[in-house]
């Protein structure tokens, strides 16, 4: 009855309070794009591989949506703890779960217009033609993208409202991402004694899905989205066993955030 | 003199008494050697290896912001918010002599950045120092954290008083990966974008350490240090006229919320 | 006789505390050592006792946030850890303090978001959120945001958060701590006015006066553990067979404290300082017989003014925790 009422609620409680109007935030979303479209496309000029255009567009896009996550939801938790909110949200009937990931869903979608940005900048202001040889694919790759972005953000926020150790991090999971999930580059020309770890992400198949449904590459599409909803599940599922460790690390233990 | 020394020996135990020594690794190694990998798999990907060692080369140098912009910021907020800045500017001791006192540091902090960021150019992207005119080379690493912390004072000046300390921060860096010729040589960007680089530290002085790690003499490259420490100067002496204008502002009228 | 609203029954809870960042030392805190009381509906039943005596920790096991050692405690006839998504639709709370409300949205907006969490019903939020608005005195101000409140009006604010909901139980911890005496004055009024509706309060507070003035019933709880349970005027009587004493004095110590509870028929003793001076109130059976040895034995300290007076329940309370407050 009030699922999606509460949903909503939530959706517009993000963009009220945690995102818009903190300006580092708008400055992750929309600059960051801007920034790296601007410097990749440079060097894109130099190689002259047209098809290189994809990671331009979509790796710029999807830096500015990580790092708008990074810098907002990654800590959605962790806030309410600080503005002592976080007893009165646990306190009413509506589930925990649901309050927090309406939230962090909201973020995964904000980026959305970071990819727009990108597009935005490529297409207008750069003046290159955007190809795409399947449009229809590229959006379901893109809401696979959103998927595992969201699902990822909220496997973090949990993993920062447990454990102190992991809050040091913050800072530090922004870029690491961008170099493991081959959002401006290739996977394989990384050291490849990383490329487990760049697998073991789901972004680093959904970004490949979105650029094979833009250029039309090798048609291991489906075997991409499916991978990433796959790995983006399993993030999923294991925020909702960590969830349920936050509340009982509340109830029992009393504190928070305690390893 | 003794003043000097006696201000180094303060900064030093303030730097190491608000981060403690592992946050302190992670944000001035671990971080900043992410990014600078990330950046030259770009340009390993679009401009081939030769374009990877310009860039890492580029990149060890770009790490000097960190410790001499935003250390330096931080460190006269640090000031601010401990209180200590009115008793400070209350001492008959010229401010420049304090300034000089509290920039050691960081000028320390800057150098081991930047040579730590050489020998990761040197041992993970083949940077080839075999012909390296090292006396030249040390002269332009000083030069260019000469212009840097010069330039962060301008920054700090306006730090002092702003809120979004951070958003500033992260357009200052934004630049230096756009325009002073880290990744990609000035000459890639359009012609009307070019003067921004020319402009700002680091561009110049990165010119002539990139010549100079190929075993040029250093007569050759004088015209470009000379450039390098002229821009600083200037930055220097906008920064610390901002300094004094806004602390006579705030005598006057109480209204910037320094002390 | 009446089924209780809120039942416990030897309550324990403890915290394991880590001493030091690095080492592994653990420390057991306990916070409540047994704790047993029962509220009944329409009461307003108080919670008195000094700082870290387990106020708070017993509020939050009852508002379902915190789960017991071991013990039992019941709301409505439900238990606070399993069935805690039951009780949580039919009571509220209100912790001190002025953090807990989001700044960058309105007054107004704080209590549409509390309200649709609490499942109230859009026409239902219609009336209720302008008359709870009315009834703490917000309605001017509803619309700006919360960041540009004093203190005391985001205290009036968690009252009308307290009550989105139409609670049947309202727990209050604290609620007026830090606020000035007119605020405060307004906001116990507040208080009682829920009560007057049905409503059961429980209140804990650390301030005698407005336990005395508010309370049905106070339960004085020191270090852990109940030490007297009753209304105000029982409580009084503990204290009613003993005067006190109150001296104004210059020059006491610590020390002089010491030497004067150490005489037998000093039941309790305690220096507060007023001002430029002190305040010792000394409660004995002897009453005043015990003025002039009392002078005599502390040569070094400075007498005022004397007056022997009948005790208050703050005397009463000075008694039951032991005269160290």
């Amino acid at each position: 009855m009030n699922f999606f009422r509460i949903l909503i609620k939530e959706v517009w409680f993000q963009i009220t309070c945690n995102t818009l109007p903190r300006r580092m935030y708008l400055f992750s979303l929309l600059f960051v794009p801007l920034i790296y479209s601007f410097v990749s496309f440079i060097m894109f000029q130099q190689s002259g591989q047209a098809s290189f255009l994809s990671y331009v567009v979509l790796g710029s896009g999807m830096m500015g949506m990580w790092s708008s996550i990074v810098f907002s939801s990654s800590a959605d938790i962790v806030r309410e703890r600080e503005n002592r909110s976080l007893e009165l949200l646990m306190a009413t009937p509506t589930p925990f779960w649901l309050i927090m990931g309406g939230r962090l869903c909201t973020n995964s979608l904000l980026g959305l217009l970071s990819l727009g940005v990108a597009l935005l900048i490529v297409r207008v202001f750069l003046g290159q033609p955007l190809y795409f040889q399947s449009p229809g694919l590229f959006l379901l790759a893109l809401i696979a993208t959103v998927y595992t972005f969201a699902s990822l953000s909220l496997l973090i926020s949990t993993l920062f409202a447990l454990s102190r150790v992991a809050r040091v991090l913050q800072n530090l999971i922004e870029f690491p991402l961008f170099l493991l999930c081959g959002m401006l580059f290739p996977v394989e020309i990384l050291p490849s004694f990383l490329r487990p770890l760049s697998w073991s992400l789901a972004p680093t198949w959904a970004l490949q899905a979105m650029r094979e449904a833009m250029t039309g590459g090798t048609g291991g599409f489906w075997f991409h989205v499916l991978f990433t909803v796959a790995l983006a599940s399993f993030y999923l599922g294991l925020s909702a066993l960590l969830f349920a460790k936050i509340e009982r690390s509340v109830r029992i233990s009393g504190t928070l955030g305690s390893i | 003199m003794r003043l000097i020394w006696e201000e180094a020996l303060l900064s030093y135990k303030a730097l190491f008494s608000w981060l403690e020594p592992r946050a302190f690794i992670m944000l001035q190694v671990i971080q900043p050697m992410f990014e600078f990998t990330f950046f030259v798999f770009i340009a390993l990907f679009f401009m081939g290896p030769e374009r990877a060692q310009f860039a890492a080369v580029g990149n060890a140098f770009r790490l000097i912001s960190v410790g001499s912009i935003w250390g330096l910021i931080s460190s006269f907020r640090q000031e601010r918010y401990s209180g200590t800045l009115k008793f400070v500017i209350g001492t008959p001791t010229p401010k420049l002599l304090v300034f000089l006192g509290r920039s050691f540091m960081h000028v320390l902090d800057s150098l081991f950045a930047v040579f730590m960021g050489l020998i990761y150019a040197r041992l993970f992207f083949g940077v080839d120092f075999a012909s390296a005119n090292w006396g030249g080379l040390v002269l332009s690493i000083f030069s260019v954290v000469f212009s840097m912390l010069s330039f962060g004072t301008i920054f700090s000046a306006l730090g002092l008083v702003m809120r979004d300390v951070n958003l500033l921060m992260n357009s200052v860096y934004a630049l230096f990966i756009v325009f002073c010729g880290v990744n990609f040589p000035v000459s890639y960007l359009p012609e009307f974008l070019r003067p921004i680089g020319h402009a700002l530290p680091l561009t110049h002085g990165l010119t002539a350490a990139r010549a100079l790690i190929q075993g040029a003499q250093i007569s050759s490259v004088l015209a470009q240090l000379g450039l390098e420490i002229l821009i600083g100067s200037i930055y220097l002496a906008l920064g610390l006229s901002l300094f004094v204008w806004m602390e006579s502002v705030s005598r006057k009228q109480a209204s910037l919320d320094l002390y | 006789m009446t089924e209780p609203v809120i039942e416990v029954q030897e309550l324990k809870r403890h915290f394991l505390s880590r001493t030091g960042a690095l080492s592994t030392k653990r420390r057991v805190i306990e916070a409540l050592k047994g704790v047993s009381f029962q509220v009944f509906k329409g009461e307003l039943f108080g919670y008195l006792g000094p700082n870290g005596a387990g106020k708070t920790t017993t509020v939050k096991i009852l508002t379902t946030l915190l789960a017991p050692s071991s013990g039992t405690a019941k709301v409505l006839g439900l238990d606070v850890f399993s069935q805690a998504r039951a009780i949580r639709r039919r009571i509220n709370f209100v912790f001190g303090g002025e953090r807990g409300l989001y700044f960058r949205l309105s007054g107004w907006d704080n209590l549409r978001y509390f309200a649709d969490l609490y499942f109230v019903p859009p026409a239902v939020q219609k009336r209720r959120i302008p008359f709870l608005l009315e009834l703490v005195g917000l309605s001017t101000r509803a619309q700006d945001k919360v960041e540009t409140y004093s203190r005391g009006m985001c205290q009036r604010l968690h009252i009308a958060r307290g009550l989105i909901n139409d609670p049947e139980v309202l727990f209050l911890d604290e609620p007026t701590i830090g606020l000035d005496p007119v605020a405060a004055f307004e906001l116990r009024q507040v208080i009682k006015g829920v009560v007057k509706e049905g409503k059961t309060v429980f209140l804990t507070t650390h301030y005698m006066k407005e336990a005395e003035e508010l309370c049905d019933r106070i339960a004085i709880i020191n270090d852990g553990q109940i030490v007297a349970l009753d209304t105000p005027s029982n409580l009084k009587q503990y204290a009613r067979l003993v005067p006190v004493i109150e001296f104004a004095v210059e020059g006491m110590s610590e020390r002089h404290l010491a030497k004067i509870r150490a005489i037998p028929e000093v039941q309790a003793a305690t220096l507060d300082d007023v001002g430029m001076s002190q305040v010792l109130k000394v409660q004995s059976s002897r009453g005043s017989e015990l003025i002039q040895p009392l002078m005599a034995l502390l040569p070094d300290v400075r007498f005022g003014g004397v007056k022997v007076r009948e005790p208050t329940l703050e005397d009463a309370y000075i008694q039951l925790v032991g005269g160290k407050v």
